[in-house]
């Protein structure tokens, strides 16, 4: 095994739940036990494990969609999304790619759907009740909404941070540690991971004389940055993050925003943000949601600077919003 | 009495001194704060009646002579009464301690699974008729339960519960023991088993409530850390309810510890150090409600109940305290009394 790989499978997944028998086995293959690589670290006995190639199927390439060659692969593809409460369609027709190493700002009037869409791409939908998701969102090639597909691991893919802090009332260490435990890591592994997820969350140097105070003593950047180190923890491939600095002051909000270009090089980031300046500085997309409709997507200088649609123009020039 | 002076009253007329300077958060003493709750609410007063009870009793039961050695011990022999007599408590304490110890035990099992069904598993339908049906079972008068086991229960306790436990239990410490430690049914066991259905409403009322005010933003971030619904139940809410749970177990130990009439009824008055579980046993609540009668005839079995009385009472005061201490996060703020 190279050491890349070594990286990839040391995260050993938990027995993961039953997989239909119907199962088709590219789904059963990635999101349904590990991701990212034919090679099984615990292997099933149920799915013969192919060593071929994901089935290219809806890649980017082959959708009327797809960016140019010059733009890095997508991770996420989002087709034809509709998401509905009753009879009122709180996202429709959202067609739009997520591509990896770059951040993709989704910015929008407050109750255009920004938090539900990225809430669909981790199947965090499934936990508010009402809601019913329409379309097909591919991760790396996989329906994540299909039947074999384990939301849990789907969840330790794509990770997410929330508007406000959630730290656990627990230590700084156990807060990071939280995702791993359920992964029943090694107490090496565990250690060696929180300290290394601090670290890449830029918040190794000012935690580390004692991790083991409670995470509640932290300022509330700290507590966010924490949220990032947890989600980090878990080896994510995706980021997902909902107005992360909408109760940070400037200072901390720098922070993260820092962080954010860091992350950037190994993560695909997606950030949600009524805020059109943090849009501008942080985002190399940037996606126009209104009243539940993707506006424009586009390059975010060319969006902000030179805008196609006439509605983004007014939005981005402050005239409403 | 005069509420205590807030910030920015000005004092009494014929007021002479300056008022004193409102304390900082920091020097504000424990004493202050009661003082603050009892002014905020007259419930606070409620331990300062207890308390003073409490004290009224001591007083007068410090006219007894039978605080001695002997009554902490397990020797019971009252008759005749005289110098020769001897009232120890020992053997009422360890019944009450048992059953309501083995009653909180199996009642915690119970009430955390029924707890977490309802606020996290069970469709909402099914939660409401199980919150319901709990609320519902804290209603029952006890000497309903009391006739119900000794008229339905003890029956088959005797003859098919309690044989066949002691022939498949026999070596777990207190499921074996002689065979006519049986006898028709009534003892521990069947003290513990209608205690625990006794204590169960409230135990599962406090536990259900705890971890229903876990924050949903705590949740969610469990789930997406990937954790599943019985990894947050076990992870989050159960940790961030934790003292409320412990508080339910104090809570229910306390009513337990203090039930008397369906305790009297089922658990075959026998003051002994008891052979098996299926024994017979007498708790202190058990045996103050059953002698009453005799003590007027025997002043001196009075005096006993009383200081037997005193014992439940202070024993119930603290667990109860501890208990409401541990829950002071659930009152709500329309209801803030002293813990909270
Ligand atoms: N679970 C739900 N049930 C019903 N309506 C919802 C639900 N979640 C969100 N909505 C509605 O969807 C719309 C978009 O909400 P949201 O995605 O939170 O917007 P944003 O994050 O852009 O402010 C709002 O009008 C909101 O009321
Ligand atoms: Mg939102």
């Amino acid at each position: 095994m190279t050491a890349a790989l070594e990286d990839e499978l040391s995260y050993l997944p938990r027995p993961p739940l039953p997989i239909p028998a119907s199962a088709k086995p590219r789904d059963a293959e990635d999101l349904g036990k590990s991701s990212f690589s034919g090679v099984h670290p615990m292997s099933s006995p149920s799915p013969p494990s192919p060593t071929a190639p994901p089935s290219p199927s809806l890649g980017a390439g082959s959708s009327p969609w797809a960016s140019p060659a010059t733009r890095p692969p997508s991770v996420i593809t989002v087709r034809e999304l509709w998401v509905w409460a009753g009879k009122k369609a709180i996202l429709s027709d959202i067609n739009l790619d997520f591509a990896e190493r770059e951040v993709t700002a989704i910015i929008g009037p407050s109750g255009c759907g920004k938090t539900t869409l990225i809430r669909t791409l981790n199947r965090m939908t499934e936990v508010s009740p009402g809601l019913k998701v329409r379309g097909s969102i591919q991760y790396k090639g996989q329906d994540i909404y299909g039947r074999a597909v384990n939301p849990v691991l789907l969840r330790q893919r794509v990770g997410m941070v929330f508007q406000r802090p959630t730290v656990f009332p627990l230590s700084v260490f156990e807060n990071v540690a939280f995702g791993l435990r359920l992964n029943r890591e090694s107490r090496d592994v565990v250690e060696t991971k929180v300290v290394d997820s601090l670290k890449r969350a830029g918040l190794y140097e000012e935690l580390k004389d004692n991790l083991h105070r409670s995470a509640l003593t932290l300022s509330g950047g700290q507590q966010q940055r924490l949220c990032i180190a947890r989600a980090l923890a878990v080896n994510p491939r995706v980021l997902l993050l909902d107005e992360p600095t909408s109760s940070l002051d400037p200072s901390a909000t720098q922070k993260v925003e820092d962080l954010l270009f860091e992350l950037k090089r190994e993560y695909a980031v997606i950030i949600v943000t009524h805020n059109m300046q943090q849009a501008a500085r942080v985002a190399d997309r940037t996606a126009f949601l209104y009243q539940g409709k993707l506006i424009e997507v586009d390059e975010t200088k060319r969006l902000f600077e030179n805008p196609r649609e006439k509605l983004t123009e007014s939005y981005v020039t402050g005239r409403f919003g | 009495m005069e509420p205590a002076p807030s910030q920015g009253v000005r004092p009494a007329e014929g007021t002479l001194k300056e008022p004193a300077p409102t304390p900082s958060p920091s020097d504000v003493s424990w004493l202050h704060q009661y003082w603050k709750a009892v002014v905020s609410s007259p419930i606070s007063l409620v331990p300062l009646f207890l308390l003073a009870f409490v004290g009224g009793v001591l007083l007068w039961a410090s006219e007894l002579h039978n605080f001695g050695t002997s009554f902490w011990g397990t020797y019971w022999n009252w008759i005749p009464p005289g110098p020769g007599s001897s009232y120890g408590i020992g053997y009422f304490a360890l019944g009450s301690v048992l059953t309501a110890g083995l009653a909180i035990l199996l009642a915690t099992i119970l009430s955390l699974a029924m707890a977490i069904s309802i606020v996290v598993y069970l469709p909402p339908i099914a939660s409401r008729v199980l919150t319901l049906f709990t609320d519902l079972l804290a209603g029952i008068p006890s000497v309903v339960f009391g006739i119900w086991g000794f008229v339905i229960l003890a029956p088959y306790f005797g003859r098919t519960l309690e044989p066949s436990l002691r022939d498949a239990l026999f070596w777990i410490p207190g499921f074996g023991g002689p065979e006519y430690a049986i006898g028709g049914g009534t003892g521990i066991l069947l003290a513990v088993f209608v205690l625990t259905i006794m204590v169960i409403p409230i135990t599962t009322a406090v536990m259900r409530e705890s971890l229903r005010a876990v924050p949903h933003s705590a949740v969610e971030a469990g789930l997406a850390l990937g954790a599943t619904r019985w990894e947050v139940v076990r992870r989050v809410r159960m940790p961030m309810a934790r003292q409320g749970i412990s508080g339910a177990l104090f809570l229910g130990f306390g009513r337990a510890i203090g039930e008397s009439v369906a305790v009297a009824m089922l658990i075959g008055a026998t003051p002994q150090l008891p052979p098996s579980l299926y024994a017979g046993g007498y708790t202190i609540a058990s045996y103050i409600l059953d002698q009453q009668d005799s003590a007027f005839v025997y002043p001196i079995l009075l005096q006993v109940l009383v200081e037997f009385a005193l014992v439940l009472l202070l024993i119930t005061l603290a667990v109860n305290l501890v208990g409401h201490w541990l829950t002071r996060d659930q009152r709500s703020p329309g209801r803030r009394g002293l813990f909270s």
